[in-house]
Protein backbone atom coordinates (compact mmCIF):
# COMPACT_ATOMS: atom_id res chain seq x y z
CA UNK A 1 0.00 0.00 0.00
CA UNK A 2 1.37 3.47 -0.89
CA UNK A 3 0.98 6.13 1.82
CA UNK A 4 1.08 9.82 0.18
CA UNK A 5 2.20 12.47 2.89
CA UNK A 6 2.27 16.09 1.92
CA UNK A 7 4.02 18.43 3.90
CA UNK A 8 3.92 22.23 3.93
CA UNK A 9 7.27 23.58 2.61
CA UNK A 10 9.02 25.28 5.56
CA UNK A 11 11.49 28.01 4.73
CA UNK A 12 14.24 27.79 7.20
CA UNK A 13 15.58 31.29 7.12
CA UNK A 14 11.98 32.79 7.49
CA UNK A 15 11.51 30.99 10.36
CA UNK A 16 14.89 31.94 11.75
CA UNK A 17 14.28 35.68 11.01
CA UNK A 18 10.82 35.32 12.95
CA UNK A 19 12.40 34.50 15.79
CA UNK A 20 15.01 36.76 15.79
CA UNK A 21 12.86 40.00 16.03
CA UNK A 22 14.53 41.67 18.41
CA UNK A 23 11.94 42.97 21.01
CA UNK A 24 11.61 46.76 20.53
CA UNK A 25 13.20 48.51 22.69
CA UNK A 26 10.99 51.64 22.78
CA UNK A 27 8.22 49.79 24.34
CA UNK A 28 7.83 49.89 28.00
CA UNK A 29 6.13 46.85 28.47
CA UNK A 30 6.37 47.47 32.46
CA UNK A 31 2.96 48.55 34.30
CA UNK A 32 1.96 51.88 35.50
CA UNK A 33 2.69 53.26 32.45
CA UNK A 34 -0.04 55.91 31.87
CA UNK A 35 0.87 59.32 33.30
CA UNK A 36 -2.84 60.21 33.10
CA UNK A 37 -5.32 59.82 35.84
CA UNK A 38 -8.88 59.37 35.38
CA UNK A 39 -7.70 58.87 31.27
CA UNK A 40 -11.04 56.56 30.89
CA UNK A 41 -13.44 59.36 32.31
CA UNK A 42 -14.74 57.02 34.78
CA UNK A 43 -14.35 58.34 38.19
CA UNK A 44 -16.37 61.58 39.07
CA UNK A 45 -16.89 62.08 42.55
CA UNK A 46 -18.36 65.27 42.00
CA UNK A 47 -21.34 63.63 41.06
CA UNK A 48 -22.31 65.93 38.45
CA UNK A 49 -22.99 64.29 35.23
CA UNK A 50 -23.78 67.02 32.91
CA UNK A 51 -23.54 70.39 33.30
CA UNK A 52 -22.45 74.09 31.42
CA UNK A 53 -18.89 75.46 30.54
CA UNK A 54 -18.95 78.90 29.26
CA UNK A 55 -17.61 82.22 30.04
CA UNK A 56 -16.46 82.31 33.71
CA UNK A 57 -18.17 79.36 34.18
CA UNK A 58 -15.11 77.29 34.62
CA UNK A 59 -13.25 74.95 36.68
CA UNK A 60 -13.23 71.55 37.69
CA UNK A 61 -16.77 71.18 37.70
CA UNK A 62 -17.17 67.53 36.79
CA UNK A 63 -14.95 64.83 35.97
CA UNK A 64 -11.70 64.13 38.28
CA UNK A 65 -8.53 65.32 37.63
CA UNK A 66 -10.10 67.19 34.36
CA UNK A 67 -11.21 70.98 34.21
CA UNK A 68 -12.46 73.60 31.67
CA UNK A 69 -11.13 76.69 31.47
CA UNK A 70 -11.93 79.81 29.23
CA UNK A 71 -10.00 82.88 28.38
CA UNK A 72 -11.32 86.61 26.94
CA UNK A 73 -15.19 86.44 26.48
CA UNK A 74 -16.47 83.58 24.62
CA UNK A 75 -19.90 83.81 23.08
CA UNK A 76 -20.22 80.11 22.88
CA UNK A 77 -21.30 77.66 25.35
CA UNK A 78 -21.40 73.51 25.60
CA UNK A 79 -22.99 71.23 27.32
CA UNK A 80 -20.15 68.91 29.36
CA UNK A 81 -21.58 66.05 30.17
CA UNK A 82 -19.91 62.17 31.26
CA UNK A 83 -21.53 59.28 28.74
CA UNK A 84 -22.15 55.87 29.52
CA UNK A 85 -22.84 54.63 25.95
CA UNK A 86 -21.91 54.43 22.81
CA UNK A 87 -17.58 54.69 23.88
CA UNK A 88 -15.21 52.90 21.50
CA UNK A 89 -14.66 49.46 22.48
CA UNK A 90 -13.48 49.02 26.27
CA UNK A 91 -14.89 52.21 27.49
CA UNK A 92 -17.99 52.53 29.11
CA UNK A 93 -17.55 56.30 29.76
CA UNK A 94 -16.13 59.43 28.01
CA UNK A 95 -16.72 63.07 28.33
CA UNK A 96 -18.36 64.82 25.72
CA UNK A 97 -19.10 68.78 24.82
CA UNK A 98 -21.83 69.72 22.81
CA UNK A 99 -21.94 73.16 21.48
CA UNK A 100 -25.84 74.47 22.94
CA UNK A 101 -24.85 78.30 22.08
CA UNK A 102 -22.83 79.41 19.05
CA UNK A 103 -20.19 82.08 18.57
CA UNK A 104 -21.84 85.62 18.30
CA UNK A 105 -25.10 85.05 16.30
CA UNK A 106 -24.84 85.13 12.43
CA UNK A 107 -21.15 85.83 12.35
CA UNK A 108 -19.73 82.18 13.87
CA UNK A 109 -16.45 84.11 14.43
CA UNK A 110 -14.46 83.23 17.24
CA UNK A 111 -14.53 86.59 19.42
CA UNK A 112 -10.63 88.15 19.47
CA UNK A 113 -8.65 86.90 22.44
CA UNK A 114 -10.57 83.88 23.08
CA UNK A 115 -10.09 80.20 23.44
CA UNK A 116 -12.09 77.39 25.12
CA UNK A 117 -10.22 73.99 26.32
CA UNK A 118 -10.36 70.88 28.26
CA UNK A 119 -7.01 71.04 30.59
CA UNK A 120 -4.86 68.23 32.57
CA UNK A 121 -1.99 68.84 35.19
CA UNK A 122 0.17 66.50 35.78
CA UNK A 123 2.36 66.86 39.25
CA UNK A 124 5.57 67.86 38.72
CA UNK A 125 6.89 64.55 40.00
CA UNK A 126 4.77 62.69 37.62
CA UNK A 127 7.47 63.83 35.07
CA UNK A 128 10.87 62.49 36.78
CA UNK A 129 10.73 58.99 34.22
CA UNK A 130 10.90 61.28 30.81
CA UNK A 131 14.33 62.86 31.85
CA UNK A 132 12.89 66.65 30.98
CA UNK A 133 15.86 69.26 31.33
CA UNK A 134 18.82 66.65 30.39
CA UNK A 135 20.38 65.67 27.38
CA UNK A 136 18.41 62.14 28.25
CA UNK A 137 15.16 63.71 27.44
CA UNK A 138 13.05 60.89 26.39
CA UNK A 139 10.04 61.28 23.41
CA UNK A 140 6.73 60.23 25.50
CA UNK A 141 3.28 59.70 23.53
CA UNK A 142 0.10 60.95 24.05
CA UNK A 143 -3.04 58.60 22.16
CA UNK A 144 -6.43 59.10 23.24
CA UNK A 145 -9.59 58.06 21.74
CA UNK A 146 -11.47 61.16 20.28
CA UNK A 147 -14.98 61.65 18.27
CA UNK A 148 -16.50 64.33 16.63
CA UNK A 149 -18.58 65.71 14.02
CA UNK A 150 -16.07 68.75 13.12
CA UNK A 151 -13.74 67.99 10.76
CA UNK A 152 -9.87 69.98 10.81
CA UNK A 153 -7.22 70.47 12.82
CA UNK A 154 -7.00 70.29 16.34
CA UNK A 155 -4.28 71.40 18.66
CA UNK A 156 -3.41 69.67 22.21
CA UNK A 157 -1.33 73.02 23.92
CA UNK A 158 1.41 71.49 26.27
CA UNK A 159 3.34 74.07 28.87
CA UNK A 160 5.51 72.71 31.55
CA UNK A 161 6.42 74.81 34.44
CA UNK A 162 9.95 75.67 35.46
CA UNK A 163 11.40 76.18 39.04
CA UNK A 164 11.26 79.71 38.52
CA UNK A 165 7.74 79.26 37.40
CA UNK A 166 7.81 79.87 33.98
CA UNK A 167 6.78 78.04 31.34
CA UNK A 168 8.13 76.38 27.91
CA UNK A 169 5.23 76.08 25.12
CA UNK A 170 4.66 72.95 22.72
CA UNK A 171 1.29 72.35 20.74
CA UNK A 172 0.53 68.78 18.78
CA UNK A 173 -2.20 68.80 15.80
CA UNK A 174 -4.33 66.03 15.16
CA UNK A 175 -6.64 65.81 12.43
CA UNK A 176 -10.59 65.07 13.11
CA UNK A 177 -12.41 63.67 9.66
CA UNK A 178 -15.75 65.17 11.43
CA UNK A 179 -17.41 61.59 10.65
CA UNK A 180 -19.27 60.93 13.98
CA UNK A 181 -17.27 57.80 14.35
CA UNK A 182 -14.38 57.22 16.92
CA UNK A 183 -11.07 57.26 15.77
CA UNK A 184 -7.90 57.11 17.75
CA UNK A 185 -4.95 59.93 18.07
CA UNK A 186 -1.36 59.42 18.58
CA UNK A 187 0.65 62.32 19.04
CA UNK A 188 4.43 62.51 19.91
CA UNK A 189 6.12 64.78 22.03
CA UNK A 190 9.46 65.48 21.55
CA UNK A 191 11.86 65.34 24.33
CA UNK A 192 12.01 68.48 26.76
CA UNK A 193 15.24 70.06 26.94
CA UNK A 194 14.35 73.03 28.58
CA UNK A 195 12.14 72.32 31.61
CA UNK A 196 13.73 70.55 34.36
CA UNK A 197 10.95 69.48 36.70
CA UNK A 198 10.98 70.69 40.23
CA UNK A 199 12.40 69.04 43.13
CA UNK A 200 12.36 71.73 45.91
CA UNK A 201 9.74 72.14 48.80
CA UNK A 202 6.31 71.19 48.10
CA UNK A 203 7.19 72.32 44.10
CA UNK A 204 7.44 68.61 43.09
CA UNK A 205 4.10 68.09 43.81
CA UNK A 206 2.90 71.28 42.24
CA UNK A 207 2.23 71.76 38.55
CA UNK A 208 4.23 69.78 36.07
CA UNK A 209 3.02 69.62 32.93
CA UNK A 210 -0.37 71.05 31.46
CA UNK A 211 -2.23 69.25 28.40
CA UNK A 212 -5.26 71.46 26.73
CA UNK A 213 -7.78 69.88 24.63
CA UNK A 214 -8.43 73.11 23.04
CA UNK A 215 -12.48 73.20 21.55
CA UNK A 216 -11.83 76.83 19.91
CA UNK A 217 -8.81 79.15 19.33
CA UNK A 218 -9.25 82.24 18.04
CA UNK A 219 -6.19 83.85 15.74
CA UNK A 220 -4.86 85.87 19.34
CA UNK A 221 -3.65 82.01 20.25
CA UNK A 222 -3.63 80.40 16.98
CA UNK A 223 -2.92 82.39 14.04
CA UNK A 224 1.10 82.24 14.55
CA UNK A 225 3.71 79.87 13.01
CA UNK A 226 3.32 76.31 14.55
CA UNK A 227 5.97 75.15 17.48
CA UNK A 228 8.42 72.45 16.23
CA UNK A 229 9.38 71.55 19.22
CA UNK A 230 9.50 73.03 23.10
CA UNK A 231 9.65 76.74 23.46
CA UNK A 232 10.82 79.08 25.89
CA UNK A 233 7.84 81.83 26.01
CA UNK A 234 6.69 81.80 22.39
CA UNK A 235 4.41 84.08 20.79
CA UNK A 236 1.33 83.79 22.15
CA UNK A 237 -0.62 83.04 18.59
CA UNK A 238 1.87 79.99 18.64
CA UNK A 239 0.85 78.21 22.12
CA UNK A 240 -2.40 76.87 20.15
CA UNK A 241 -0.71 77.23 16.44
CA UNK A 242 -2.63 74.60 13.81
CA UNK A 243 -6.32 74.81 15.34
CA UNK A 244 -8.73 75.54 12.99
CA UNK A 245 -11.31 73.28 14.09
CA UNK A 246 -13.97 75.17 16.12
CA UNK A 247 -16.67 73.15 18.29
CA UNK A 248 -18.06 76.55 19.20
CA UNK A 249 -19.27 77.24 15.65
CA UNK A 250 -22.37 76.07 15.53
CA UNK A 251 -25.02 74.32 17.93
CA UNK A 252 -25.09 70.89 18.10
CA UNK A 253 -21.23 70.43 17.06
CA UNK A 254 -19.52 67.91 19.37
CA UNK A 255 -16.41 66.50 20.72
CA UNK A 256 -15.76 63.74 22.92
CA UNK A 257 -12.73 61.66 24.21
CA UNK A 258 -11.76 59.11 26.55
CA UNK A 259 -8.93 56.45 27.11
CA UNK A 260 -6.55 59.35 27.54
CA UNK A 261 -3.07 58.22 27.86
CA UNK A 262 0.56 59.75 28.30
CA UNK A 263 3.76 57.52 28.23
CA UNK A 264 7.33 57.38 27.71
CA UNK A 265 8.84 56.53 24.84
CA UNK A 266 7.70 56.83 21.10
CA UNK A 267 5.17 54.00 20.67
CA UNK A 268 1.25 54.32 21.66
CA UNK A 269 0.83 50.99 23.39
CA UNK A 270 -2.63 49.88 24.48
CA UNK A 271 -4.12 52.07 26.96
CA UNK A 272 -3.56 50.81 30.76
CA UNK A 273 -7.14 50.54 32.35
CA UNK A 274 -7.59 50.46 35.80
CA UNK A 275 -10.21 48.90 37.79
CA UNK A 276 -12.20 51.78 40.00
CA UNK A 277 -10.98 51.19 42.93
CA UNK A 278 -7.46 51.90 42.18
CA UNK A 279 -8.17 54.82 40.11
CA UNK A 280 -10.62 56.55 42.32
CA UNK A 281 -7.91 56.13 45.13
CA UNK A 282 -5.28 57.89 42.67
CA UNK A 283 -8.14 60.80 42.35
CA UNK A 284 -8.75 60.62 46.21
CA UNK A 285 -5.11 62.41 46.35
CA UNK A 286 -6.76 65.86 44.56
CA UNK A 287 -10.07 65.66 45.90
CA UNK A 288 -12.57 63.41 48.12
CA UNK A 289 -15.89 63.34 49.37
CA UNK A 290 -16.23 63.14 53.39
CA UNK A 291 -19.91 62.93 53.25
CA UNK A 292 -22.68 63.58 50.68
CA UNK A 293 -26.41 63.31 50.56
CA UNK A 294 -28.43 60.71 48.23
CA UNK A 295 -28.02 63.33 44.86
CA UNK A 296 -24.78 62.08 44.74
CA UNK A 297 -25.45 58.20 45.37
CA UNK A 298 -24.69 56.87 41.90
CA UNK A 299 -21.38 58.14 41.86
CA UNK A 300 -20.23 58.23 45.07
CA UNK A 301 -21.85 56.26 47.26
CA UNK A 302 -23.42 58.69 49.52
CA UNK A 303 -26.71 58.87 51.17
CA UNK A 304 -28.57 61.28 53.38
CA UNK A 305 -27.90 59.89 56.25
CA UNK A 306 -23.80 59.50 56.07
CA UNK A 307 -21.38 60.23 58.30
CA UNK A 308 -19.06 63.23 58.27
CA UNK A 309 -16.94 62.39 61.13
CA UNK A 310 -16.86 62.78 65.10
CA UNK A 311 -17.45 65.86 66.82
CA UNK A 312 -16.29 67.52 70.26
CA UNK A 313 -18.03 70.92 71.48
CA UNK A 314 -14.81 72.58 72.80
CA UNK A 315 -17.37 75.56 74.05
CA UNK A 316 -19.70 77.90 72.85
CA UNK A 317 -19.49 78.69 69.30
CA UNK A 318 -16.89 75.93 68.68
CA UNK A 319 -17.26 72.52 67.79
CA UNK A 320 -14.81 70.29 65.72
CA UNK A 321 -15.26 67.59 63.45
CA UNK A 322 -12.56 65.13 63.31
CA UNK A 323 -12.63 63.04 60.19
CA UNK A 324 -9.84 60.63 58.73
CA UNK A 325 -8.82 60.52 54.80
CA UNK A 326 -9.19 57.82 52.70
CA UNK A 327 -5.85 58.39 50.98
CA UNK A 328 -3.71 61.11 51.97
CA UNK A 329 -3.90 64.16 49.83
CA UNK A 330 -0.92 66.07 47.50
CA UNK A 331 0.05 68.39 50.41
CA UNK A 332 -2.15 69.86 53.71
CA UNK A 333 -1.30 73.61 52.74
CA UNK A 334 -3.19 73.27 49.55
CA UNK A 335 -6.32 71.65 50.80
CA UNK A 336 -9.91 73.26 50.55
CA UNK A 337 -13.28 72.53 52.51
CA UNK A 338 -15.85 72.52 49.54
CA UNK A 339 -19.27 72.19 51.47
CA UNK A 340 -23.04 72.27 50.10
CA UNK A 341 -26.05 72.11 51.97
CA UNK A 342 -27.11 70.79 55.57
CA UNK A 343 -25.44 68.87 57.70
CA UNK A 344 -26.89 67.33 61.24
CA UNK A 345 -24.23 67.43 64.53
CA UNK A 346 -25.61 64.56 66.82
CA UNK A 347 -24.48 64.40 70.96
CA UNK A 348 -26.19 63.66 73.92
CA UNK A 349 -29.34 63.14 72.40
CA UNK A 350 -29.62 65.78 70.94
CA UNK A 351 -29.53 67.30 67.10
CA UNK A 352 -28.50 70.19 65.33
CA UNK A 353 -29.56 70.43 62.36
CA UNK A 354 -27.55 73.47 60.41
CA UNK A 355 -26.04 74.59 57.14
CA UNK A 356 -23.41 77.05 58.55
CA UNK A 357 -19.70 76.86 57.48
CA UNK A 358 -17.91 74.28 58.49
CA UNK A 359 -14.37 75.47 58.38
CA UNK A 360 -11.20 73.86 57.47
CA UNK A 361 -8.97 74.13 60.35
CA UNK A 362 -5.14 74.33 62.22
CA UNK A 363 -3.61 70.89 63.00
CA UNK A 364 -5.39 69.33 59.70
CA UNK A 365 -2.57 67.10 58.25
CA UNK A 366 -3.20 66.00 54.40
CA UNK A 367 -4.05 62.59 56.24
CA UNK A 368 -6.74 63.84 58.83
CA UNK A 369 -8.68 66.85 59.30
CA UNK A 370 -9.62 68.73 62.22
CA UNK A 371 -13.07 70.74 60.96
CA UNK A 372 -14.45 73.56 63.27
CA UNK A 373 -18.05 74.89 63.20
CA UNK A 374 -19.57 78.02 65.30
CA UNK A 375 -22.75 75.53 65.30
CA UNK A 376 -23.55 75.29 68.94
CA UNK A 377 -26.58 73.30 71.43
CA UNK A 378 -27.18 74.43 74.80
CA UNK A 379 -27.68 70.53 75.73
CA UNK A 380 -24.89 69.83 74.86
CA UNK A 381 -22.06 70.29 77.65
CA UNK A 382 -18.35 71.03 76.73
CA UNK A 383 -16.59 67.85 76.10
CA UNK A 384 -20.07 66.28 74.36
CA UNK A 385 -19.11 63.87 71.78
CA UNK A 386 -21.22 62.63 68.31
CA UNK A 387 -21.01 62.55 65.28
CA UNK A 388 -22.13 64.66 62.34
CA UNK A 389 -23.66 63.69 59.02
CA UNK A 390 -25.07 64.75 55.55
CA UNK A 391 -28.57 65.76 56.57
CA UNK A 392 -30.37 66.14 53.07
CA UNK A 393 -30.20 65.28 49.57
CA UNK A 394 -27.80 67.76 48.17
CA UNK A 395 -25.56 68.15 51.48
CA UNK A 396 -21.97 67.72 49.97
CA UNK A 397 -18.90 67.76 52.38
CA UNK A 398 -15.41 67.42 49.91
CA UNK A 399 -12.17 68.44 50.49
CA UNK A 400 -10.11 69.69 47.23
CA UNK A 401 -6.63 69.52 46.46
CA UNK A 402 -6.38 70.18 42.88
CA UNK A 403 -3.53 71.59 40.87
CA UNK B 1 -20.25 87.85 50.22
CA UNK B 2 -16.74 89.25 51.47
CA UNK B 3 -14.21 86.95 52.71
CA UNK B 4 -13.87 86.40 56.67
CA UNK B 5 -10.51 85.67 58.62
CA UNK B 6 -10.35 82.73 61.84
CA UNK B 7 -8.42 82.70 63.63
CA UNK B 8 -8.06 79.75 66.31
CA UNK B 9 -5.28 79.53 69.02
CA UNK B 10 -2.87 80.85 66.38
CA UNK B 11 -4.44 79.02 63.64
CA UNK B 12 -5.55 80.79 60.61
CA UNK B 13 -8.16 79.53 57.38
CA UNK B 14 -9.71 81.82 55.35
CA UNK B 15 -13.94 81.01 55.00
CA UNK B 16 -15.85 82.17 51.87
CA UNK B 17 -19.74 82.04 52.98
CA UNK B 18 -22.18 81.38 50.86
CA UNK B 19 -26.14 80.71 50.55
CA UNK B 20 -27.08 77.70 51.80
CA UNK B 21 -27.50 76.06 48.25
CA UNK B 22 -24.22 77.97 47.66
CA UNK B 23 -21.05 76.61 47.59
CA UNK B 24 -18.69 77.59 50.60
CA UNK B 25 -15.45 77.62 50.94
CA UNK B 26 -12.66 76.98 53.75
CA UNK B 27 -8.66 77.26 52.95
CA UNK B 28 -5.23 78.02 54.49
CA UNK B 29 -3.01 80.40 53.94
CA UNK B 30 -0.56 78.91 51.32
CA UNK B 31 0.59 80.57 48.28
CA UNK B 32 0.22 77.69 46.21
CA UNK B 33 -3.26 77.14 47.49
CA UNK B 34 -5.77 77.80 44.48
CA UNK B 35 -8.23 79.09 46.63
CA UNK B 36 -5.76 81.42 48.59
CA UNK B 37 -4.30 82.56 45.71
CA UNK B 38 -7.86 83.55 44.07
CA UNK B 39 -8.58 85.51 47.17
CA UNK B 40 -5.59 87.64 47.13
CA UNK B 41 -6.41 87.93 43.31
CA UNK B 42 -10.03 89.28 44.42
CA UNK B 43 -8.36 91.32 46.86
CA UNK B 44 -6.11 92.80 44.88
CA UNK B 45 -8.11 93.78 41.71
CA UNK B 46 -11.22 94.78 44.24
CA UNK B 47 -13.41 92.13 43.00
CA UNK B 48 -13.87 90.72 46.57
CA UNK B 49 -13.41 92.24 49.87
CA UNK B 50 -12.59 90.95 53.33
CA UNK B 51 -14.82 91.20 56.27
CA UNK B 52 -12.08 93.64 58.78
CA UNK B 53 -8.82 95.11 58.37
CA UNK B 54 -6.26 93.83 56.32
CA UNK B 55 -3.41 92.04 58.68
CA UNK B 56 -0.25 92.35 58.44
CA UNK B 57 0.64 88.89 56.96
CA UNK B 58 -2.21 89.46 54.42
CA UNK B 59 -0.45 92.48 53.36
CA UNK B 60 2.66 90.56 52.98
CA UNK B 61 1.33 88.10 51.08
CA UNK B 62 -0.67 90.84 48.77
CA UNK B 63 2.59 92.30 48.09
CA UNK B 64 4.71 89.25 47.20
CA UNK B 65 1.82 88.12 45.16
CA UNK B 66 2.05 91.33 43.34
CA UNK B 67 5.71 91.01 43.03
CA UNK B 68 6.00 87.69 42.13
CA UNK B 69 3.45 88.65 39.20
CA UNK B 70 5.64 91.81 38.37
CA UNK B 71 9.00 89.14 37.95
CA UNK B 72 7.21 86.48 36.12
CA UNK B 73 5.70 89.07 33.54
CA UNK B 74 9.26 90.65 33.33
CA UNK B 75 10.86 86.92 32.81
CA UNK B 76 8.53 86.41 29.99
CA UNK B 77 8.64 89.81 28.54
CA UNK B 78 12.83 89.39 28.54
CA UNK B 79 12.13 85.65 26.68
CA UNK B 80 9.76 87.27 24.21
CA UNK B 81 12.07 90.52 23.13
CA UNK B 82 15.08 87.58 22.58
CA UNK B 83 13.36 86.19 20.07
CA UNK B 84 14.09 87.72 16.50
CA UNK B 85 11.94 90.08 15.09
CA UNK B 86 9.41 88.46 11.93
CA UNK B 87 9.80 91.57 10.01
CA UNK B 88 13.57 91.64 9.91
CA UNK B 89 14.41 87.77 10.41
CA UNK B 90 17.72 86.07 11.73
CA UNK B 91 21.21 86.49 11.06
CA UNK B 92 23.55 83.62 10.43
CA UNK B 93 25.70 82.93 13.05
CA UNK B 94 29.16 80.91 12.68
CA UNK B 95 32.31 80.06 14.50
CA UNK B 96 35.56 79.21 13.69
CA UNK B 97 37.13 76.37 15.50
CA UNK B 98 40.25 75.00 14.97
CA UNK B 99 40.22 70.77 14.30
CA UNK B 100 43.92 70.30 14.64
CA UNK B 101 47.51 72.16 13.39
CA UNK B 102 49.28 71.08 10.82
CA UNK B 103 52.81 72.41 9.37
CA UNK B 104 52.61 74.56 5.94
CA UNK B 105 55.96 73.96 4.17
CA UNK B 106 55.16 76.65 1.67
CA UNK B 107 54.68 79.14 4.72
CA UNK B 108 57.33 76.82 6.68
CA UNK B 109 55.26 77.59 9.98
CA UNK B 110 52.58 75.71 11.39
CA UNK B 111 49.28 76.66 10.86
CA UNK B 112 45.64 75.96 12.51
CA UNK B 113 43.29 73.72 10.66
CA UNK B 114 39.76 75.35 10.97
CA UNK B 115 36.47 74.64 10.30
CA UNK B 116 33.22 76.95 10.25
CA UNK B 117 30.39 75.81 12.88
CA UNK B 118 27.00 77.33 12.33
CA UNK B 119 26.26 78.52 15.60
CA UNK B 120 22.81 80.02 14.45
CA UNK B 121 21.18 78.93 11.11
CA UNK B 122 19.72 82.23 9.21
CA UNK B 123 15.71 82.73 9.10
CA UNK B 124 14.21 85.08 6.36
CA UNK B 125 11.79 87.42 6.98
CA UNK B 126 8.33 86.73 6.91
CA UNK B 127 6.82 88.63 3.51
CA UNK B 128 5.97 92.07 4.32
CA UNK B 129 2.92 92.85 3.08
CA UNK B 130 -0.09 90.52 2.09
CA UNK B 131 -2.79 91.14 -0.66
CA UNK B 132 -6.65 90.68 1.10
CA UNK B 133 -10.12 91.01 -1.02
CA UNK B 134 -12.36 93.53 0.18
CA UNK B 135 -16.00 93.50 -0.80
CA UNK B 136 -18.23 96.87 -0.97
CA UNK B 137 -20.99 96.33 1.98
CA UNK B 138 -23.05 98.62 -0.31
CA UNK B 139 -23.12 96.89 -3.43
CA UNK B 140 -25.60 93.44 -2.44
CA UNK B 141 -25.56 91.77 -5.97
CA UNK B 142 -22.58 90.42 -7.41
CA UNK B 143 -19.97 92.78 -5.13
CA UNK B 144 -16.45 93.14 -7.20
CA UNK B 145 -13.80 92.69 -4.71
CA UNK B 146 -11.06 94.85 -4.70
CA UNK B 147 -7.62 93.85 -3.79
CA UNK B 148 -6.26 95.56 -0.68
CA UNK B 149 -2.63 95.33 0.57
CA UNK B 150 -1.68 95.59 4.01
CA UNK B 151 1.01 94.56 6.32
CA UNK B 152 1.28 90.79 6.80
CA UNK B 153 -0.55 90.25 10.57
CA UNK B 154 1.73 87.95 11.68
CA UNK B 155 3.99 90.82 11.84
CA UNK B 156 1.35 93.10 13.20
CA UNK B 157 1.17 90.76 15.63
CA UNK B 158 4.44 90.06 16.35
CA UNK B 159 5.41 93.76 16.69
CA UNK B 160 2.59 94.21 19.36
CA UNK B 161 3.43 91.40 21.34
CA UNK B 162 7.26 92.62 21.20
CA UNK B 163 5.66 96.31 21.86
CA UNK B 164 3.93 94.80 24.93
CA UNK B 165 6.74 92.98 26.12
CA UNK B 166 8.79 96.35 26.26
CA UNK B 167 6.02 98.09 27.63
CA UNK B 168 6.33 95.78 30.54
CA UNK B 169 9.89 95.79 30.53
CA UNK B 170 9.77 99.26 31.05
CA UNK B 171 6.83 99.69 33.50
CA UNK B 172 8.93 96.99 36.06
CA UNK B 173 10.49 98.29 39.38
CA UNK B 174 13.68 98.19 39.80
CA UNK B 175 13.68 95.84 43.03
CA UNK B 176 12.07 93.02 40.38
CA UNK B 177 14.74 93.67 37.81
CA UNK B 178 16.92 93.28 40.58
CA UNK B 179 15.67 90.19 41.71
CA UNK B 180 15.35 89.01 38.11
CA UNK B 181 19.16 89.35 37.47
CA UNK B 182 19.89 87.40 41.29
Amino acid sequence: MTVRVTKPETNLNDTINRLDQPIKDNIVYAGNRNIVHNGAMQINQRGVTSTSFGQSNKGYKMLDRWKVWEQGVPTATFVMSQENSDGPPGFPYHQKFRCDVANTDGQHNIPSSVHMYMEYFTESSDLFRLCWGTPEAKVSTLSFWMKSNVSGTFVVAMNAKREDSSLDYYAAPYESSGSGNWEYITIQIPPNLLTTPRLTGTGSHGQGLCMRFILQSSSTYSGGNPLRTWTASPSTNQQEAGQTADVGRKVGNYWAITGVQLEEGPVATPFEHRSYGEDLAICQRYYQVLGAGADYNENIGGGSSHVVGTMHKWGTNNTFIFTELATPMRNSDDMSLVQIGEFAFKSMGYTSNTSVLISLDGDSSNRMLRLNSTVNNNSWSAGASGWVRANNNNSYLAVACEL
Amino acid sequence: MPYNIRDFEGSISIQKEGADDEVKLSFFRSKTNLNYTDFLDHLINETDTLDGDVPDWLQEDIDERVAQEQLENYTTAIQRLAQYRLATGREEITEEVVLRQEFDRDANEIVDITITNIVQKAIEPVTPTVTKLVYDDDVILNPEPTEQTIENPLITQDDAERQAAQDIIDATPQSIIDAYGA
